[in-house]
Parts: C-alpha cells; structure tokens; sequence
C-alpha cells in the first residue's frame, strides 16, 4: 500500500507526495523529507486507524512510523486504590506485567507519567502537512 | 540553488513584464529548485507580505509598516482607543516632531476599516490560481460531510464543533474564524462570540502603509483546511499559533 502526505501549498492548492514503503530509494526520500518538515517547524496531521486526525509529533525513521498521542489509552481510565479517584489508565506507572494499583500521585511521583503514544505507519498513512504560521 | 539567486533579482523586475500565470509559474519553479514544499509567496505590486518567522525567503518579502508623513515625524508608539475594554474605532499615535512629543487620535470607522481591508484582500487575489482553490476544495470535501461541503461551497462557511473543549467554530472562507461558546450546563444553548481567530500558513498580504488583509499566501480553502486541521488535532496548538481578533474590531469582519 502507498501513503501519501499532502502538502498545503502557495500556487498549488496542495503537492501530493507518495511513498511506498517497499521500495528503498522512496523511503529514504520520505525520511529526509519528513524529517526536514518537521525540523522547519511544519505540522503534520495524519489519520490514524481510528479515522481521526492527530499531529505528529516525532518521526521516527528506523521503524518509517509518525509518533502521534494515543487519545484511547488516556480515555480508558482506572479507580486508584488509595485515593479513590477515577483516573487515566495512563496515570497508573507500569508494574510487573500490568500496572499499579495506585496512581502516580498517590506514589509520591513529582512528575505525571508520559502520554501514551502510538504509531501509525508513514507508507499507509494519509497525512496533510502545513507550513508555519505567520498569524494574521 | 541559493537564496543569491532570490537577491539577484530572480523575482520579476517589473510588474508589466509579466503576466500573473507567469509569475505563478516562477515562484512555483522557484519552489521546486530550493525544495520549499509550501510554496513560495507571488508577490503582489504594492503590496508587502508578512511571512512567518522562521521561513527560508522571509528577507526577500520586505512589509513597510506604518508611513510617515515626513522625516521628521516618528511613531514613537500606537495603540487603539478603548472604553470600558472596547475598542472604540480610534488609534492613539505618540509622535515626535521637531524634537516635541505629541498624541495624536486617528479616527478608525469600523465599517470603513472593514471595507477597506476586502478591497486590499481583492488586490491580493490577484496573486491566486482559480485551479489551485479547485483543488483545496477536493481536499476540504475529503474532510468533510456532503451535506457541510454543501454549505461552505453556496454560503463561504461551515460550522465545526469540538468535543474536547466544548467549543464551536465557525469557519469561514477569506474571513478569520469565529469561536463560538455556549453556558456550561447547555454548551449548544445561549451561543456567544468569544473572539475570531486568524492564521494563515506562510504569510498574508498587507497594504503598502502597513494595513491589513484578509488575504493570506495561500488560496482561502487552504487556510481553512489548515483551520480545521489544527481544530480537530491540535486545538491548544491552533490558540498559540493564531491571532485573536475581537469581535467588534474590523478584522473580524463580523
């Protein structure tokens, strides 16, 4: 299957670019061109499995995926057995082979874990990317 | 290729000498050659562009503020006139002349201020592909429901709601976005305006003395996929990145 980010563009409406991922010279091309656009501070939005649109936010070339937050795993949410509260399963810090009981608070951590990310592979995606913004 | 060849005057020497679909084609090549996969601005005769920080061309596209009558006369600063919080159709100009500091009260009618900025908008137009505003819109109806396109493509907008804040959006094409809000026992009830945001990818054109326009760099169903992008992605990024108009101000062009 072959992806394909669009690329809002002055004169043209949008540049189309595809990319598959099979085939190697395509795929280093869409590595420095992703790469780049993110480097110069476009944003990319892609459609994940779930139909919605999330932005990028890291792109990584090893596995050829966008890294985008993964809303499903922060709706999903979990009783602490200290305090009580109903909250993010993402807020429960990993432990053993599931996660603990207790919330990350109620543990004593200072810093909320990380949100949950997931990848969406760049040779099946349709992304948009957008240039800067220059406010108006 | 280099941005020397942007300085050597790669651009159009005189405006005569081309016709638009030729500039277009230039700035398209121009594009292509230095990989810049956003575009490059067309410029408009006496018309600047405020281009986004950061982009790779933004010294080739000068923007002249505010003209000063003479030499002499220096903006020392300005701000608009407001009453009780409201804007109240007036611009408040400190100058120095002649080494004495004075303020000056520059009436601003709304009405217009408004016009004249969909005049300058117009003038701006100048710069756009019709084909390329065929194709944003494919793009837009890819986005979003028949019966939606319908409304954006016979009224010029569309409304869009977000679940996570709670908030309404009114896009529009060519106008800044409204933002919408209800109480919060009933978020579709008792609407009213907070404020309109606007952003345009790239740059907008303004007038020669500094004015604005409603026109960005790109075809207007471009700024309004990029709206709605950021709305359904990245609703708190699209509140940094854009400007907020107040609803009484003629740049809101309510």
């Amino acid at each position: 299957m072959t992806g394909y980010l669009d690329v809002l563009s002055v004169g043209r409406g949008h540049l189309r670019l595809t990319f598959d991922g099979n085939d190697e010279a395509d795929r280093e091309r869409a590595e420095q061109i992703i790469a780049d656009m993110l480097k110069r501070g476009y944003a990319i939005f892609v459609e994940d499995d779930d139909g919605k649109v999330k932005r990028v936010k890291r792109f990584d070339p090893e596995t050829f995926t966008y890294i985008v937050d993964d809303d499903a795993a922060m709706d999903k949410t979990r009783t602490c057995r200290t305090c009580g509260a109903d909250k993010p399963l993402a807020w429960f810090p990993p432990r053993g082979r599931g996660r603990s009981r207790d919330c990350s608070t109620c543990l004593g951590a200072t810093k909320r874990s990380k949100r949950p990310t997931k990848r969406v592979g760049v040779s099946r995606a349709r992304a948009t990317a957008v240039g800067r913004s220059a406010g108006g | 290729m280099d941005d020397e060849m942007v300085d050597d005057g790669f651009a159009c020497q005189s405006f005569d000498e081309w016709t638009w679909d030729e500039l277009r084609a230039s700035m398209m090549e121009l594009s292509d050659l230095t990989d810049e996969y956003a575009g490059v601005p067309v410029p408009v005769e006496d018309m600047g562009l405020v281009i986004a920080e950061g982009y790779r061309f933004a010294e080739a596209f000068q923007v002249r503020r505010e003209t000063e009558a003479s030499s002499d006369v220096v903006v020392r600063n300005s701000w608009p006139l407001r009453w009780k919080g409201l804007r109240v159709g007036a611009r408040v100009y400190v100058v120095e002349h002649e080494g004495r500091i004075r303020a000056h009260v520059q009436p601003r009618y709304r009405s217009s201020a408004a016009a004249t900025m969909l005049v300058h908008s117009m003038r701006a137009s100048l710069a756009y592909d019709p084909y390329a505003e065929q194709i944003a819109r494919e793009k837009l109806a890819d986005m979003l429901a028949p019966h939606i396109m319908a409304a954006y493509l016979t009224t010029g907008a569309f409304i869009e709601s977000s679940e996570r804040s709670g908030l309404t959006y009114l896009l529009r094409m060519g106008r800044p976005t409204v933002v919408l809000a209800g109480d919060r026992t009933n978020p579709d009830a008792n609407l009213r305006v907070l404020t309109t945001l606007c952003m345009h990818p790239i740059g907008y054109y303004v007038d020669e003395s500094g004015d604005g326009s409603m026109a960005g760099a790109m075809v207007p169903t471009d700024d309004v996929v990029s709206h709605l992008l950021f709305i359904r992605a990245d609703e708190a990024g699209y509140w940094r990145v854009a400007n907020q108009h107040h609803p009484e101000s003629a740049e809101a062009a309510l």
